[in-house]
C-alpha cells in the first residue's frame, strides 16, 4: 500500500498508509475498534476503493481495476471473514465446494478436494452439516477451508479470526494459520484485538491509531515501544 | 456545499423569516436529492448488469428453477385467494350498478375488462410485491450484513449474476403466469356472484365475459405483469444489496423496498395503461 487514504461515510478511516508485506511473513495488525484495521483488508481485496494512493497485489496495481478484472486478482487472495461469512443455505461441504463448482471443476475432483481440505482443518466429519450447527471455531475453520479451496492463495487475510472463541479453540486457529504459512508458504495478514494470539503467530506487528500507523516492527520492539498508547494497549491486552 | 452559506437567523432579523427557514432547509433538500439521484443511478446500473447477466455465462439454471418455485408456486395460495375475492367483490359492485341501467347482461364483460386490464395485474403484482419483494430484500440484506455478499465477491463470483439475474428471470416469467391464474379465478368468482346473487345463467355470464377477452385486452393484461415482475425483482434486489446496519437495517430496508416497489407498480400501471390507450385508441 502506497500512501493510501480512505474515507467511509464521510469520515476519514485511513490516512496516508504505506505498508509492504513480504512472502512468508505473518503481519498482525493491532489497534482499537474503529482504527481502520478491517478497512485495510477490504482495500487489499478491492471491496472498497481508496480516495488516494496505490495498492499492489503481487506487483499489480489494483485500486483502479474494474470489478471484472479484480476477479482474477482475488484468486490470489484467501479471506477469512470475522464470523466466517459462510453461505447459510449451503452445507459445510457445499460451502467449501462453492468456488470449485463456480470454476466448473468436475464433481469427482470437487468431492476429492473438499474432503482433503476439510481433513486439513480437522473437520472431515462436518461435511453434511449446516453452518448453524457449527460452533464459532468450526465456522472459522470451514471459512479457512473455503478460502483454500478457492485458489492456491499467495496472500491470506484473517479478520479477527479468534474473536469470541475460547482459548483452546483460539489456539487451534492460530496453529492452523502457522501450518498454512509453513505448508503453503503464503504471506498472511491478521487483524486482531488479541495481543496473545498475535504473539503466537505473527512475525511482524503493526499498530494503528485513528487511521495512522503508529508502530511497525517485531514483537520485541513492540514490547519495548515508548508510545503511551502502545504501552497501554500492550498492558491491557495481556491482563 | 454547492449553495451559498448563509445565516438563517440573520435573514430572519432582516425581516425575511421565511428566507431563514428556506436556507436552513436547503442542506436537507440537498441531502435528500443526492440520496434520491444516487438511488436512481444505482438502480439503473443494477438493471443493466442484471439484464446483461441473462446473456452471459455461467447460467445459473438451478437457481432460476429454485426462484421460480419460490416466487411462482409459493405465491399461488395468496394470488388465488386475492383473485377470487377481488372478482367476487367487483361483480357484486357492478351487479348493483348495472341493474340501475338495466344492463345486467353486461356483467361478465364488465368484470372481464376490469379484471384483465387493471385489477388482475395490479392486485397480483401488489400481493407478490408484499411477499416476494420483501423476501428478496430480507434474504439479500441478511447476506449483506453477514458479509456473505463480500464473500461471494472474494470467491470470484459476481453477486448480481448469481443472485439478482435468477430472481429477475423468475419474476418476469412467473408474474404473468400468476396474473393469468388470478384473472381466471377472479372470473370464476364473478361467475359465482352472477349466479348466486344476480341470478344469471352460465351462458349469459360467459358469453358476455368472452367479449372482454380481445387480443388487445389480453396483451395489456400480460405486458403489465412482465414490467411489474421486473420492478419487484430489481427493487427487492437493489435494497437487499444496499442493506447495512445489522438486523435492524434488514427490517428497515425490507419495508422501504416494499413501499418503493408498490408505488412504482402503481405509477407504471398508469403509464402503461396510458400508452396502450394511445396505441390502440381505446375510448376513454
Amino acid at each position: 500500500m502506497d500512501h493510501v487514504s480512505c474515507t467511509l461515510g464521510g469520515k476519514p478511516v485511513l490516512r496516508d498508509i504505506s505498508l509492504a508485506v513480504q512472502e512468508d511473513e505473518i503481519l498482525a495488525i493491532l489497534g482499537a475498534s474503529g482504527s481502520g484495521k478491517t478497512t485495510i483488508l477490504r482495500l487489499i481485496l478491492a471491496l472498497i476503493r481508496p480516495d488516494s494512493g496505490q495498492i499492489f497485489v503481487d506487483g499489480e496495481e489494483i485500486s483502479r481495476l474494474p470489478e471484472r478484472k479484480l476477479m482474477r486478482v482475488r484468486q490470489k487472495i484467501g479471506m477469512v471473514f470475522q464470523e466466517g461469512a459462510l453461505f447459510d443455505s449451503l452445507t459445510v461441504g457445499e460451502n467449501v465446494a462453492f468456488p470449485l463448482r463456480e470454476a466448473g471443476i468436475s464433481e469427482e475432483a470437487v468431492e476429492e478436494r473438499v474432503r482433503k481440505i476439510l481433513g486439513f482443518v480437522n473437520l472431515a466429519e462436518t461435511i453434511d452439516m449446516m453452518p448453524e450447527e457449527l460452533s464459532g471455531g468450526m465456522k472459522r475453520r470451514v471459512a479457512i477451508a473455503r478460502a483454500l479451496a478457492a485458489c492456491d492463495p499467495r496472500v491470506m487475510l484473517y479478520d479477527e479470526p479468534t474473536v469470541g472463541l475460547d482459548p483452546i479453540t483460539s489456539h487451534s486457529i492460530c496453529e492452523l494459520i502457522i501450518r498454512l504459512r509453513e505448508i503453503h508458504k503464503v504471506c498472511s495478514i491478521m487483524v486482531t484485538h488479541s495481543l496473545n494470539d498475535a504473539f503466537k503467530v505473527a512475525t511482524r506487528f503493526l499498530v494503528l491509531k485513528e487511521g495512522r500507523i503508529i508502530f511497525d516492527g517485531t514483537g520485541e520492539e513492540l514490547k519495548s515501544a515508548q508510545d503511551p498508547f502502545i504501552q497501554k494497549f500492550y498492558q491491557w491486552s495481556l491482563r | 456545499m454547492w449553495y451559498p452559506r448563509c445565516d438563517g437567523l440573520l435573514l430572519s432579523h432582516l425581516g425575511y423569516p421565511y428566507m431563514g427557514f428556506l436556507w436552513e432547509a436547503l442542506p436537507l433538500v440537498n441531502d435528500y436529492l443526492k440520496r434520491f439521484f444516487k438511488d436512481v443511478q444505482d438502480l439503473a446500473v443494477l438493471c443493466f448488469w442484471a439484464v446483461a447477466g441473462i446473456f452471459r455465462r455461467p447460467f445459473y439454471l438451478r437457481e432460476i428453477i429454485e426462484q421460480m418455485d419460490l416466487l411462482g408456486v409459493g405465491s399461488l395460495p395468496i394470488v388465488i385467494l386475492t383473485g377470487l375475492f377481488a372478482g367476487m367483490a367487483l361483480a357484486i359492485q357492478l351487479a348493483v350498478e348495472l341493474v340501475v341501467f338495466g344492463a345486467q347482461s353486461y356483467l361478465g364483460r364488465a368484470v372481464g375488462v376490469s379484471i384483465v386490464r387493471e385489477m388482475g395485474p395490479v392486485l397480483t403484482a401488489l400481493m407478490v410485491a408484499g411477499r416476494v419483494c420483501a423476501g428478496i430484500t430480507a434474504e439479500l440484506g441478511s447476506m449483506s450484513v453477514s458479509q456473505q455478499i463480500d464473500a461471494l465477491r472474494v470467491l470470484g463470483t459476481d453477486p448480481v449474476k448469481k443472485l439478482v439475474t435468477p430472481r429477475l428471470i423468475s419474476a418476469i416469467v412467473m408474474l404473468p403466469v400468476l396474473t393469468v391464474l388470478s384473472d381466471s379465478v377472479a372470473m370464476i368468482g364473478g361467475y359465482l356472484v352472477s349466479v348466486l346473487i344476480s341470478h344469471q345463467s352460465f351462458p349469459a355470464y360467459w358469453s358476455s365475459a368472452g367479449q372482454a377477452f380481445t387480443g388487445q385486452n389480453l396483451f395489456g393484461g400480460v405486458i403489465k405483469p412482465f414490467v411489474f415482475g421486473f420492478i419487484i425483482a430489481i427493487v427487492g434486489s437493489h435494497y437487499g444489496l444496499q442493506t447495512e446496519g445489522g438486523t435492524r437495517g434488514v427490517g428497515r430496508y425490507t419495508t422501504h423496498a416494499v413501499v418503493v416497489a408498490s408505488t412504482l407498480i402503481l405509477i407504471f400501471n398508469f403509464l402503461i395503461t396510458k400508452l396502450l390507450i394511445s396505441l390502440y385508441g381505446w375510448r376513454t
